[in-house]
């Protein structure tokens, strides 16, 4: 380094602005400590003024005086607070970033850094995506710190570790790696190290970069081989297991890794039913599953290749009810999803308030009306519904959304090669998640014991 | 960028290739003809004389109803049954699909020739379901039983089926016999085949409207309470009611049956019986064969018509058991030997039975079964057991004169 | 395809015997790669008879598996043309159905077999379905199955020895490939799962055939060219449950994919051995080739059985299963012996 951080006393202020810029919430303030100059500096947007003349301006006023030097005066009266001595105006920069307040003082060529903080975050919340109707009501928050209390609230035990990286091309992006040391396998928690170590100084803005940074595959990827995670009480499970946890500061959500495809049907609220029961639900989602990605391939695949499987009661009613309508199935069916799709996301994007009266109002409007007017039969929509209700089905929202863009990738192949072409297509499915790999674990393997290939 | 452009190129040649290559076998249901009944007889200038049953799909929803006809009857002569689907396209432009056909309606005047050459589109075709049924039609009547609705069935075929379902169920007058069966007993020695016989009488043109349905009193009706008798691949005669139910009883197809015997004049105690199970045994005594029959069965009491015969006790059970034994057994002994004089013909399946238990003397016999079996002594030993009466004991016929209070 | 069907009633006793038969054959392929100390069965060859004969006889090992590969596409697309797509040109089926095979070839051995267990449990699950719904439908009869072996042993052995010992069950000398390099020295443990695996897909072929005998009868049985399928359509209860055909048709897929899979492995472990090539390259040239090979292979439907049921296991199946498997034994056999009287010799 270039050694010293100020040659005189008198050059800081223009060194202040070529490391700062003129940004207007950078606050630098110059105080007296002990007979000597001394600059108090911080970013305003990240300090809490409680926090800050509680934690520093109160002792600083008692204690200051006293003081020899700034290690005494720390020593002293910021007992309790993290701190580090830095030497370079990069280091203060970044530390500046991550809430800490400097104190320079003349004649001293170290700077203090003490985390101050309280800048308002949200406040704990019931989990909103992943809803539990019983389970403990606390979701992740956008903090770092708070996420991490929250996990160690349960687990109160230290083997629970955290390891802290810096992301992002400045640096300043902070992410933690949660991980039970006993439980953990040493070949992933080196594994997940690398990667996360690999991020270092990429650009990582949200959730999604270090997604896309720890997944296995860097190429076209349709299942999540890695759980979005936001309620505690299944992370802790998780971690229980022996997976590791990855939160990212600003992200009010967990990554769990590794995750196979088997994982992607426990649902946080299986550990409060009785093993029947969660059997039973888990058994549906499954069920929800294929109905979801193959009951359109198959209906297509049924009724316009292989009328003679049928039924002969259902084949007369539905013949009944294709009789005299304009479009050919596939068509007719691609509509139907289609106008639900649009349905889907416009309510998503919805105002809250308006949300649930649009799906209700369209799904009623277009179903009814669609139907009344002889455009599309009643089977297509009940189809349609079937398959809309069963992609809710899941508790990890990423991995329902894979599900539902290949359902189209089905319903083209059935539309070309009937049901031939859906065993055809099963069968690539479950090669390609086969092939897939969850951090060298196997994504789908039917043996219960996992085993890193 | 090369690997794009043979990535594009290859995407390009696999959509191409697709939609060249598949769609071949796309049919629309909107399109579709639902054949459910197919009818044949001896033509005039053709071979065969073939009817279809079509089913009108639209009848069959809420929205689509026009209130004609659930049902289309289409009849063309031709030699071959793929010669005669075009008339169908002559009258109604839908593409006929044979997959749900569920009835075969043959005349008798063809099984009594042994002619079974149309039969073989059936049991090739590998769309049709090889368990629908047979039936034969009796006095060259094959318009009127596919154009003969009933009440609540307005479909002939469908109507048809029901009503040999039920009577197998409910009193075993008889059997649905599959195509599968047919041909197995057809092409294996040891049993001849049978087929349930429908008849129409009193047939009028007014019963093929769907306004005669809403009749209370109707004149046509439909007969299926006989069994078409084969010998070797001929139709040889037909056997009705209460001898149809014995040979049923005896090929061990009833579930349940009704029994009568007299216990006075002109009055009868019926009784049902059900967990029929009926053994049949073949042996060969001095170069004799003899056909032996075992039957147990459970059995209810449906009514008792004889005042002062039966009073509840369990002594009374006995005795109705041994009159029910002997009149089973007489009936059952008279239709098996009805059998060996008349048709000379063994429907039962007792070669089977000698195939089963003695596999070198059905080999030696094999081919002069019939007559083996026309020359047989007859062996049948019943056993029922009656074990309740319903939920009376005593009738009350035994108190009209005999009052107690 | 159907097995056996000139001993009528009895059909069900030859595989139930091939079955102790291939159990021992297995025992005696990986006896062979074991003993030899070799990986596979081309550097057996290479070893016990030099680098020509070797080579020779490698190629025509290659060859067979290639053949045998593009016989069993062929039989599964006749089945499909036969009774699901009965227009879509059988060329167009077999390609399908190839490039399915080929992405399976593609993701790696570790992978395709990890996938063939999965597969192994929907078959099993669909075959557990299967005969319960055969059952409830009641539609069977055990008479059909009596009397049994009426006419003795003797018209059972030789569709014993010349269809069903070669059909299913020589043709694991396919196995002979790559078992030596999937699992080095071969030890018990593979050994002994591999005869039981054999036993358990044996005694699943006999419950098949059990299966098509009691629900047809003899007659029928032989007349069908897929029987299985037949038996499958037939089921129908309560009027709802219907022609479940098509979950047969997905377990009759599954395994055609797994055995086309080993198939073509074979072979290219041996293209991989004789050339170096990398494996992922030679997938698409050779399976392209199986695929014209399956389509040429056969006229009709007719000689594709007579061939393959009557020709191929006499002429092709018996040198190569069972003749050129003895000799290298008694070769290996020998060679060590007189290894040993060497080593005696030089002591």
């Amino acid at each position: 380094m270039t050694g010293l951080l100020y040659k005189t006393w008198e050059e800081l202020e223009s060194t202040f602005e070529h490391s700062f810029g003129k940004t207007t919430d950078f606050v630098k303030v110059p105080v007296m400590f002990n007979e000597r100059k001394c600059w108090i500096l911080y970013y305003s947007s990240l300090v809490g003024s409680a926090n800050l003349s509680s934690k520093l301006m109160l002792p600083f006023s008692q204690h200051a005086g006293k003081a020899e030097s700034l290690e005494q005066f720390r020593a002293a009266a910021l007992a309790s607070i993290n701190y580090m001595y830095l030497t370079d105006w990069i280091q203060i920069a970044r530390q500046l970033n991550k809430n800490s307040v400097c104190i320079l003082v003349e004649g001293e060529y170290e700077a203090l850094s003490i985390e101050i903080g309280g800048y308002t975050e949200r406040s704990i919340s019931e989990p909103e995506i992943q809803q539990s109707i019983y389970g403990p009501k606390i979701a992740f928050t956008e903090s770092i710190e708070t996420n991490i209390s929250i996990m160690r609230r349960v687990l109160r035990t230290k083997s629970l570790q955290i390891e802290s990286y810096d992301l992002s091309s400045d640096k300043v992006t902070g992410a933690v790696l949660v991980y039970l040391d006993d439980v953990i396998a040493p070949e992933l928690l080196q594994e997940a190290r690398q990667r996360i170590q690999r991020m270092e100084g990429k650009k990582v803005a949200t959730l999604n970069h270090l997604l896309e940074g720890l997944r296995d595959d860097k190429k076209a990827n349709f299942f999540p081989t890695l759980m979005i995670n936001e309620r505690q009480d299944s992370c802790v499970a998780q971690l229980l297991e022996g997976r590791a946890v990855v939160f990212m500061e600003g992200s009010p959500q967990g990554i769990i890794l590794p995750a196979v495809f088997q994982d992607f049907f426990k649902s946080p609220e299986d550990a409060y039913v009785p093993a029947a029961m969660m059997l039973f639900m888990r058994l549906l989602r499954y069920c929800a599953f294929f109905i979801t990605l193959l009951l359109p391939g198959i209906y297509i695949g049924v009724i316009n290749f292989n009328y003679e499987i049928i039924p002969i009661n259902l084949a007369i009613v539905i013949a009944g009810l294709r009789s005299n309508l304009p479009f050919p199935s596939v068509i007719e069916l691609l509509l139907v999803e289609a106008a639900f799709e649009i349905m889907r996301e416009g309510s998503v994007r919805m105002p809250k308030v308006v949300g649930n009266a649009l799906t209700v109002v369209g799904a009623l409007v277009i179903g009814e009306a669609v139907v009344q007017a002889g455009v599309v039969s009643i089977v297509v929509v009940i189809i349609v519904a079937l398959t809309g209700l069963s992609s809710y089905a899941f508790t990890y929202y990423n991995f329902a959304f894979s599900i539902r863009l290949l359902r189209f990738v089905f319903i083209g192949i059935a539309s070309i090669l009937g049901i031939f072409g859906v065993f055809l297509g099963c069968v690539i499915l479950f090669a390609y998640l086969v092939n897939q790999r969850s951090f060298g674990y196997p994504y789908f393997q039917m043996n219960s014991k996992r085993s890193l290939l | 960028m090369i690997k794009l452009r043979m990535l594009l190129a290859g995407l390009v040649c696999t959509v191409l290739m697709m939609t060249l290559g598949g769609c071949a076998d796309r049919i629309e249901p909107g399109n579709l003809l639902v054949i459910t009944a197919v009818g044949i007889a001896k033509g005039e200038k053709f071979r065969y004389h073939f009817y279809f049953e079509g089913i009108n799909p639209s009848e069959f929803t809420e929205t689509k109803r026009q209130n004609i006809s659930n049902s289309f009857l289409f009849d063309n002569e031709a030699d071959a049954l793929s010669g005669a689907i075009s008339a169908i396209s002559q009258e109604i432009p839908l593409k006929p699909e044979f997959s749900h056909m569920q009835l075969i309606a043959i005349d008798d005047e063809l099984l009594r020739e042994g002619d079974y050459d149309y039969l073989d589109f059936a049991d090739r075709f590998d769309q049709i379901r090889n368990n629908l049924t047979l039936i034969a039609v009796k006095d060259k009547a094959m318009k009127p039983i596919f154009s003969t609705t009933s009440p609540s069935l307005t479909i002939p075929s469908f109507r048809i089926l029901m009503q040999l379902n039920e009577l197998h169920e409910k009193v075993g007058g008889n059997y649905p016999t599959s195509l599968l069966q047919f041909i197995n007993n057809l092409t294996q020695s040891g049993r001849n085949p049978i087929l349930p016989v429908a008849q129409i009488t009193n047939p009028s043109d007014k019963a093929e409207s769907m306004d005669y349905a809403k009749q209370l009193d109707k004149q046509t009706k439909m007969d299926l309470h006989a069994i078409a008798v084969f010998r070797e691949d001929k139709m040889v005669g037909e056997l009705k009611d209460r001898e149809a139910r014995n040979v049923i009883v005896l090929q061990n197809q009833a579930k349940n049956t009704i029994y009568n015997y007299s216990c006075d004049a002109q009055k009868t105690i019926s009784s049902a019986l059900q967990y029929i199970a009926v053994n049949k045994k073949v042996m060969y005594r001095q170069n004799k064969p003899v056909l032996k029959v075992y039957m147990h069965a459970t059995g209810t009491i449906n009514s008792i018509q004889c005042a002062n015969y039966f009073t509840g006790k369990s002594v009374e059970y006995t005795k109705i058991n041994k009159e029910l034994d002997r009149t089973i057994e007489k009936e059952l002994t008279a239709t098996i030997i009805n059998m060996q004089t008349k048709y000379k013909s063994d429907i039962f399946g007792f070669g089977e039975k000698l195939r089963i238990s003695d596999y070198k003397k059905f080999k030696e016999v094999k081919d002069r079964w019939n007559e083996e079996f026309a020359r047989a002594d007859v062996e049948v030993e019943v056993r029922v057991n009656v074990q309740r009466s319903g939920i009376r004991g005593e009738p009350f016929t035994n108190r009209i004169k005999n009052k107690k209070y | 395809m159907n097995l056996a069907t000139d001993v009528g009633r009895d059909a069900w006793i030859v595989p139930l015997i091939c079955t102790f038969i291939g159990m021992f054959l297995f025992w005696w392929f990986l006896y062979i790669i074991r003993h030899s100390e070799q990986k596979t069965i081309y550097s057996l060859f290479k070893q016990s008879l030099g680098q020509a004969g070797g080579s020779i006889l490698g190629v025509i090992y290659i060859t067979y598996f290639i053949y045998i590969c593009a016989r069993d596409m062929r039989d599964f697309s006749e089945l499909i043309t036969n009774a699901v797509l009965p227009s879509v040109p059988l060329e167009w089926i077999t390609l399908c159905f190839m490039a399915t095979v080929m992405y399976v070839l593609w993701i790696g051995e570790q992978n395709f077999i990890n996938l063939f267990v999965i597969f192994g449990y929907t078959v099993a699950a669909i075959f557990i379905v299967f005969v319960v719904l055969v059952i409830a439908d009641g539609q069977f009869d055990f008479h059909n199955l009596l009397p049994i072996m009426g006419d003795g042993i003797g018209p059972l052995l030789p569709s014993t020895f010349t269809q069903v010992m070669e059909f299913p069950f020589g043709e694991l000398i396919a196995f002979t490939a790559f078992a030596g390099t999937m699992f080095p020295n071969l030890p018990g443990k593979v050994v002994r799962a591999g005869v039981f695996s054999v036993l358990i897909s044996g005694l699943l072929i006999t419950l098949t055939i059990l299966i098509e005998l009691i629900t047809f009868g003899p007659s029928i049985r032989e007349r069908a060219l897929f029987p299985l399928v037949s038996a499958a359509r037939n089921i129908s209860i309560g009027n709802f449950i219907e022609r479940i055909e098509m979950l047969v048709i997905f377990a009759i897929m599954l395994a055609a994919i797994v055995k086309v899979c080993i198939f073509a492995y074979a072979a290219l472990q041996g293209v991989v051995w004789y050339t170096g090539k990398a494996y992922k390259s030679l997938i698409i040239p050779y399976l392209l080739l199986t695929t014209v090979i399956s389509y040429y292979v056969s006229n009709n439907m007719s000689e594709h059985i007579i061939v393959g049921l009557g020709f191929i296991p006499v002429f092709i199946h018996i040198p190569l299963q069972f003749v050129i498997p003895a000799l290298l034994l008694i070769l290996i056999l020998i060679k060590s012996r007189w290894r040993k009287q060497n080593d005696r010799s030089i002591v």
